[in-house]
């Protein structure tokens, strides 16, 4: 515990601020310890000196205009007037100071006191202050999702750029004035937000409905958290989104709106088409019945009054008719095994050629045919329209041997690219290759009626039973050397 | 001891009753009959009307004696008027002729048509062959069977 100094000078040394006392004359005539170590002079070099030596040269002529103006009106003027004065260091450096000036009247005359505060510290603090309220700043204006702080009863403390926007306003600024912030469309909304907020203290991604300035709806995206009396929260608008969603949800329904049309459609056309082949196979049949009955009658009833020319045309018209039936019946099963569903199940490949080749021996018990059948072939598929398949392609290889003294009818199956490849084979007839293309064209034959009777459906309906069955059909032949016809099927 | 074989007298008092809409098939179902020496009496019903007035005694056929009735039907599915399935099904559903031996003769070989004819009660179902041979033979089957080999039910005579 010390005395208190002597006298009132002697004080002056334990101010931190520097302290320089001027006269009238703008002359320096006391200065303290602290005024020696801020601005780097002794005492001695000050005294007497024109207080523009702490001054920058370049303000020195303001200064000392200020100064005249000062004396002119002397008046106690405490710190933070003055913003922007600057102060010069003996070494000639430069610092920022905020300074306060007391008139006194002494014996010496008239005299200001000014205390000189070296705020370089100060103004970097808030340099920095200024700099990161700056970044924040920026950050929440210029953020694309929308930013705002509200009271709990709804008034608006900050928007951003991006929320301002959202809801159809120019500014920040408009929207602060336009109104309360949170404009529901459904009232209720609001409740619920604040409920939760008040139990958890935060929403997160809540999905609201909300009017724009102009009083359209849009769909917000909301997290907000409360934090005592004030919600800071963030907005992302999902309108595009949730339209996108909902055009979506849309066309899926019209999507299968149409699936469910087209299939009923296709449905009815098939029951027509089933019909139509129907009544169209039962029509044909009947007139072609009285052609065949009638020609054969005139033979009967007739025969003396015919020549053999006679006779050989009403031949001949029974056979077309007979051939026109076949046609009928051709055509009717294509048409069927188009449209008939596929039911799928293991089937015995090799027993059903077993089966066949026994059908056939039983009709033309006369011919001798070799059969060498593979065993075991089983797979997946419909029974009864692999059974059609078979019973073509083995006719085929049946009628086309017809010429064969030893004729010779093999199945079996070869590997292919991992699947097996199924094949029928025969010594017969066989074919071009150059007319391979036109095989299994409808109604194309490549063999006259002659000599080969046929309506040229057969391969016809066995392509359409592979395919419909997922696979593939082709052939080999040479002519006068016999025919394979290969076939695959999927097995899903 | 029951007489096997059938004597001309009764085999000829045999009548067949033909339903058939088409005059050529009618024509050329009597020519095949008659080809194969089944000489008996043919009533032709041209659609199911007059089939079922036939059987009933009713319209055209009002006041016949009923005591004479078919051995056999001969049936068309495709009338007109009624068709074949609806004159079976009354057939069928008439306590005095139930038992009356229905043939369907028809051109259609639709599984769904033989399925509906032996549901309702046929007793066999004969697709018409185009080719006439063929269908001379089959006529001669039929008539042998139906009227010679076959026992029919007997007729319930009216009290």
């Amino acid at each position: 515990m010390r005395n208190l100094p002597k006298s009132n000078i002697e004080i002056l040394e334990f101010i931190p601020d520097a302290i320089v006392i001027v006269n009238s004359d703008g002359r320096i005539i006391l200065v303290n310890s602290q005024t020696e170590k801020v601005f780097g002079y002794s005492r001695d070099e000050l005294i007497g000196k024109p207080v523009e030596i702490l001054v920058p040269e370049r303000l020195r002529d303001l200064h000392v205009g200020h100064r005249q103006d000062y004396y002119s009106k002397p008046c106690p003027r405490p710190m933070g007037r003055c913003s922007d004065i600057v102060c010069l260091r003996k070494d000639g450096s430069e610092f920022p100071a905020d300074i306060s000036l007391s008139p006194i009247e002494t014996e010496e005359g008239f005299l200001v006191i000014s205390d000189i505060r070296d705020i370089t510290e100060r103004k970097r603090n808030e340099k920095a202050l200024e700099d990161s309220e700056k970044k924040y700043r920026d950050l929440a204006d210029n953020a694309i999702v929308g930013i705002y702080q509200s009271t709990l009863k709804g008034d608006i403390l900050y928007v951003n750029d991006a929320l301002a926007r959202m809801y159809g306003f120019e500014s920040p600024d408009d929207m602060i004035s336009g109104g309360a912030l949170l404009r529901y469309k459904n009232p209720k909304d609001r409740g619920n937000l604040m409920e939760n907020l008040k139990k958890d203290g935060k929403v997160t991604d809540l999905e609201l409905e909300m009017l724009t300035a102009k009083g359209e709806t849009k769909n917000f995206l909301v997290s907000a958290t409360l934090n005592g009396e004030v919600l800071s929260g963030m907005v992302i608008d999902i309108t595009g989104r949730k339209r996108a969603e909902e055009e979506i949800k849309k066309l899926n329904e019209d999507l299968e709106r149409r699936v469910i049309e087209r299939t009923n459609e296709l449905a009815a056309t098939n029951k027509e088409l089933e019909a139509f082949s129907y009544s169209v196979s039962h029509d044909l049949r009947s007139p072609l019945r009285s052609i065949d009955g009638f020609s054969q009658a005139l033979l009967e009833d007739y025969m003396d009054k015919l020549n053999d020319q006679g006779k050989d045309f009403l031949v001949r018209i029974r056979a077309a008719t007979k051939r026109m039936t076949q046609l009928i019946d051709d055509m009717l099963n294509l048409s069927r095994v188009t449209r008939s569903e596929i039911h799928r199940e293991k089937v015995d490949l090799s027993a059903l050629v077993n089966a066949i080749a026994s059908d056939l021996r039983k009709i033309q018990p006369e011919r001798k045919v070799e059969f060498v059948i593979a065993p075991g072939l089983v797979t997946h598929g419909d029974a009864r329209l692999l059974r059609i398949a078979l019973e073509n392609l083995l006719g085929n290889s049946w009628k086309f041997t017809g010429r064969r003294p030893e004729a010779k009818i093999e199945f079996g199956a070869v590997e292919q690219q991992g699947r097996p490849a199924y094949f029928v084979r025969d010594n017969g007839a066989g074919f071009d290759m150059a007319y391979a293309g036109k095989l299994f064209g409808a109604f194309q034959r490549l063999h006259n009626m002659t000599e080969f009777p046929g309506t040229g459906i057969g391969l016809a309906t066995v392509q359409r039973i592979i395919h419909r069955h997922g696979g593939d059909v082709w052939a080999e032949g040479k002519v006068e050397q016999g025919a394979t016809l290969y076939f695959t099927l999927s097995l899903t | 001891m029951s007489n096997p074989l059938p004597t001309i007298s009764n085999l000829k008092s045999k009548i067949i009753l033909l339903v058939e809409d088409n005059p050529d098939d009618e024509a050329l179902t009597l020519r095949a009959l008659r080809s194969s020496n089944i000489l008996n009496e043919v009533v032709v019903a041209r659609d199911g009307r007059e089939a079922l007035d036939y059987l009933f005694g009713e319209g055209a056929y009002a006041g016949r004696d009923l005591s004479t009735m078919p051995e056999v039907v001969l049936l068309d599915l495709k009338l007109p008027k009624i068709d074949g399935l609806e004159v079976l099904r009354q057939i069928r559903s008439h306590e005095r002729i139930r038992f009356m031996p229905v043939v369907i003769l028809t051109s259609s070989r639709e599984e769904k048509d033989i399925i509906n004819s032996y549901s309702l009660g046929a007793n066999s179902y004969i697709c018409k062959p185009v080719d006439f041979i063929q269908f001379t033979e089959a006529a001669k089957q039929l008539g042998l069977y139906w009227l010679v080999l076959n026992e029919s039910p007997p007729v319930k005579r009216r009290k």
